[in-house]
């Protein structure tokens, strides 16, 4: 009878340190998400965009539902007199419909990066991903650890392409690849 | 042994939770976090970002690596002392000591490596191969081999990341395995020669970590308790070391830190079955009850990362004592310094 009162408190004790440390690694994850997003709102700021006639500055997220829904925080903020709004997507096409100008693309993204930027090509969209070597694959901004702190690698070469021109101030900062 | 057995358990136990209960009020305000990330301008979220390679101390690697570290190191001691005084040569044949230690150089390759298991739990096992060489009045000896095996797990009981900062706690629980081999022949070597402690030592440690910017401090609190005999019929006292660090990231490659260790060692307990009474009176190496028993070290180190090759660090430790106090009479340490090489994959 006494073992068997005691055996609940040990589960109830590896339960606590568990779930401790469920929510530490889950509170790092978040932290470096944030960081993206803020540094995304920074590119963006730094960015000239060619005129157009949009309500909004739209923010959208390809793939990773979790990342999206942290970036609907940046909704109400402005960049160029323009409020920003988020918006979630499944496939390249629906870029359009949603009229995105800056698109952040999920590192599950990576094998079809090749048919994404063909969509995307010529669109004064700011592209930005966390994929290895994004920017050597025709992307414009990636994100790097450097010294395990978030850095980013800028390709110049894609954003001219797309008539977007990014600020000194940012390209001082990031390291170019091209 | 089931109330030592019991007793370790309740430590554990209880550090453990009394962590929990200090770490539970901090929850991550996430929103908060993200505020104060966006309100920040490009330049403080390049500088002002906590780095975790200031982590280092805390020994937890990302989830599915390894990391493979060689350490040659070389500890000095020497001028014996009788409790906290020099003594002279004189006075030690007065006593009857005619052949009482003068110095011992310990030359270790300390071998270390780690995996990470995932994001809270971190494995390591450490190892040396190690020659020691104690110089004497009359007779010099020498002694090399394995040393003793630790298997140690690192679990981070609670990380709080912020933007400028970072804090965590990381409990270590680990066993040190006897695989160094202790001298039982007719000639046993004194406690000094000995490689290892020739027990099975249980090892429980509890560490905090605060990064902020380009800065990181922390403290840890570490016990080593020994279970049992060993084959020589003594076993070695408790070993308690507390430490404080503060590392600086000076750039992107040069990691720079500071350390304070304090160390307490309990006595032995037993003595060793085949020292003979020629021994003991010849040398105050053959009795337990003469030895450290509480030092202050300060540690300088640093770890460079090659540029060329990023995996891949080099680390420089040196370390001097600030105060010992010996218990009876015994060499006390004077320096010891490590070079060392370690890659991540």
């Amino acid at each position: 009878m006494h073992t068997l009162m005691k055996r609940p408190t040990r589960w109830r004790w590896l339960i606590a340190i568990i779930s401790m440390s469920t929510l530490s690694s889950a509170s790092t994850l978040q932290r470096n998400d944030d960081l993206k997003i803020a540094l995304i709102y920074q590119f963006a700021k730094y960015t000239r965009w060619p005129a157009s006639d949009h309500v909004h500055m739209t923010f959208c997220t390809l793939g990773a539902q979790p990342f999206h829904e942290r970036m609907n925080q940046l909704m109400g903020k402005k960049v160029a007199g323009k409020t920003i709004s988020s918006r979630h997507l499944v496939t390249i096409e629906q870029v359009a419909t949603h009229q995105c100008q800056v698109i952040y693309i999920a590192d599950s993204y990576e094998d079809e990066l090749g048919s994404i930027f063909s969509y995307l090509s010529g669109k004064p969209i700011l592209t930005v991903s966390a994929i290895e070597d994004f920017t050597l694959k025709g992307g414009m901004i990636n994100f790097v650890d450097k010294a395990q702190k978030q850095r980013f690698e800028i390709s110049r070469r894609a954003t001219q392409k797309t008539g977007l021109s990014l600020s000194s101030k940012l390209l001082q900062v990031a390291h170019i690849t091209d | 042994m089931s109330i030592r057995i019991k007793l370790i358990t309740r430590s554990v136990k209880s550090v453990a939770i009394t962590a929990l209960a200090i770490v539970s009020p901090m929850a991550y305000c996430a929103n908060d976090n993200l505020t104060s990330m966006t309100d920040a301008s490009l330049e403080e979220l390049l500088d002002g970002q906590a780095s975790s390679a200031l982590e280092a101390p805390l020994n937890l690697l990302s989830p599915q690596s390894f990391r493979l570290s060689i350490r040659p190191q070389h500890i000095a001691l020497g001028n014996i002392q009788h409790n906290d005084n020099d003594i002279a040569q004189q006075e030690l044949l007065n006593l009857g000591y005619h052949n009482a230690p003068q110095a011992l150089a310990i030359d270790r390759l300390n071998l270390t490596v780690c995996y990470g298991v995932n994001d809270w739990l971190s494995t390591q096992l450490n190892t040396s191969f190690q020659r020691r060489n104690l110089t004497n009045r009359s007779l010099n000896q020498s002694n090399n081999g394995i040393s003793d095996t630790q298997i140690i797990s690192h679990v981070l009981l609670f990380r709080d990341s912020r933007f400028h900062n970072e804090h965590s706690f990381v409990l270590k629980l680990g066993v040190s395995l006897p695989t160094a081999s202790i001298s039982d022949n007719d000639e046993p070597l004194p406690f000094l020669l000995e490689l290892g402690s020739g027990t099975t030592d249980a090892i429980i440690g509890l560490s905090y970590a605060n990064n902020s910017g380009s800065w990181s401090w922390g403290a840890q609190s570490e016990v080593r308790l020994p279970q049992g005999n060993n084959d020589a019929g003594y076993r070695l006292g408790r070993r308690h070391v507390n430490k404080v660090w503060l590392n600086l990231l000076a750039s992107e490659q040069l990691l720079i830190s500071t350390s304070i260790i304090a160390t307490k060692d309990s006595s032995i307990k037993g003595t060793h079955q085949n020292y003979d009474a020629k021994m003991l009176i010849s040398s105050p190496a053959y009795t337990p009850d003469n030895m450290i028993q509480h030092s202050v070290n300060v540690e300088l180190s640093g770890q460079y990362q090659l540029q060329s090759y990023p995996n891949h660090q080099l680390t420089f430790t040196a370390t001097i004592p600030l105060s010992q106090q010996v218990s009876g009479i015994g060499l006390v340490e004077q320096w010891r310094t490590s070079l060392g090489w370690q890659v991540d994959f």
